[in-house]
């Protein structure tokens, strides 16, 4: 059974949802974690013509916040005797998770399906379904809501 | 819980005064939050999107145009706000402050020492805490799975199905969990039932549930065999399982088949728990 999982969270954090079930499943043998966020790249922001903040300043700030917003998931995976890593970074998340869970070694990959409504749903392509169809290892994925809790 | 370890920063602090509606922009950024009412430096009450929502214009357009645009843009945070707000000190428990907001029916505390106001705590950050909570009393291990294989004789969906059935089985060993095994078979197509003499299509379809509950109970190891049980439906796919899933209650459920297919995306979509897609 895996013991590597690779655990891919979002901006808001949302994907936080599925990490009890990732708690439940390494229960037994233990484990490693490891808490990726993906957020999308920064962008400078220019008012007429000043330049009121550079992209690397936002994706600083950024990643502090999701930093902070981590380390509190991080610490309660820890108590539960886990073996927790995690960081943060900029990009696609299909590609960065794919590329993360191979370089980190990842027996599975653990997320939340955040269903696009509307027109969106036809016009945007699903991450959980991109990462599914291209992960080489199993896929855990779990709902915002409507689905039973851990 | 002590609340210090739970408040958050309140969405920010306004004058009583203040435009009604420029407050309810700044809480539109901060659905879960609220904000600190003060006057003339001094603690007036709080302000939470619902009360902001309360107090504004009605959000039913037939009622709204009955209402004197001038009368609901005149209104200020004093009009919306909470008076004599709930204020407790940092280390409060969050049961005691929950205590209190229930009582008062209130929906935000400020956290305050004897000096200044340190932080704010909503319903919702309670609520959070308490699912947290919830979620760590849960029984740490699976106890029922479901993993749904395809019997068909593609070799790639062959592989896919004892890729999926090992790991439900591994799943099952660790946890000491009870694994139900599903095939979900399709009708007969129509052709082949319009050529079937009448009355002989029910038990074509049994002989068809029962040579694949045979299959089935093949691929179950041994040592397996008191853990696992069979399951086989005929219809829909996504419909079998989401009924087999429900009938069971399985707290997970493994599925391989083709990456991305669509009946996997549907499961995932209405599962009443986790897919694991192998």
């Amino acid at each position: 059974m895996f013991r590597r999982i690779l655990v891919l969270l979002d901006d808001g954090l949302v994907g936080r949802r599925i990490v009890p079930w990732v708690r439940r499943l390494l229960a037994p043998v233990g484990g490693d974690v490891h808490l990726l966020v993906v957020l999308a790249p920064g962008r400078t922001v220019i008012a007429g013509s000043r330049t009121l903040s550079y992209a690397n300043q936002s994706e600083d700030a950024a990643r502090g916040a999701a930093s902070l917003e981590l380390a509190g998931v991080a610490a309660r995976l820890r108590d539960d005797g886990f073996a927790v890593s995690s960081e943060v970074r900029f990009g696609d998340p299909r590609a960065v998770a794919l590329d993360t869970a191979q370089a980190w070694g990842a027996e599975a990959i653990a997320l939340v399906d955040v269903a696009a409504r509307g027109a969106r749903r036809w016009l945007t392509r699903n991450v959980a379904d991109d990462i599914i169809q291209k992960s080489p290892v199993p896929v855990l994925v779990g709902r915002v809501s409507g689905q039973r809790s851990a | 819980m002590r609340i210090k370890t739970l408040m958050r920063c309140s969405s920010g602090i306004v004058e009583a005064r203040e435009s009604l509606a420029a407050a309810a922009m700044r809480l539109a950024s901060d659905p879960g939050g609220c904000l600190v009412v003060m006057d003339g430096g001094r603690l007036a009450g709080v302000l939470t999107p619902a009360d902001a929502r309360a107090a504004g214009p009605s959000t039913v357009p037939c009622l709204a145009v009955h209402e004197l645009p001038a009368f609901t843009s005149g209104l200020t945070v004093a009009d919306a706000m909470r008076r004599d707000p709930v204020i407790v000190p940092p280390d409060a428990t969050s049961s005691d402050v929950a205590h209190a907001l229930r009582t008062r029916g209130h929906r935000a505390a400020v956290v305050a020492d004897s000096v200044e106001v340190m932080g704010v705590v909503t319903t919702t950050d309670l609520l959070g805490a308490l699912v947290e909570r919830l979620e760590q009393e849960t029984p740490p291990r699976l106890s029922r799975l479901l993993v749904a294989v395809s019997l068909a004789a593609s070799p790639g969906r062959r592989r896919s199905m004892h890729t999926a059935l090992d790991v439900a089985l591994d799943i099952t060993r660790r946890h000491g969990a009870m694994l139900t095994l599903l095939h979900v078979m399709r009708g007969l197509s129509r052709r082949v039932a319009e050529g079937l003499p009448a009355g002989v299509e029910a038990d074509v379809q049994r002989w068809r549930l029962a040579e694949a509950r045979a299959a089935l109970a093949r691929l179950v190891p041994r040592e397996d065999r008191s853990t696992t049980r069979v399951d086989v439906r005929a219809g829909d796919v996504v419909e079998g399982v989401l009924n087999s899933a429900a009938t069971t209650g399985a707290e997970l459920i493994v599925m391989g088949g083709r990456p991305g297919a669509a009946v996997v995306r549907e499961t995932i979509r209405r599962a009443p728990c986790p897919v694991l897609a192998t």
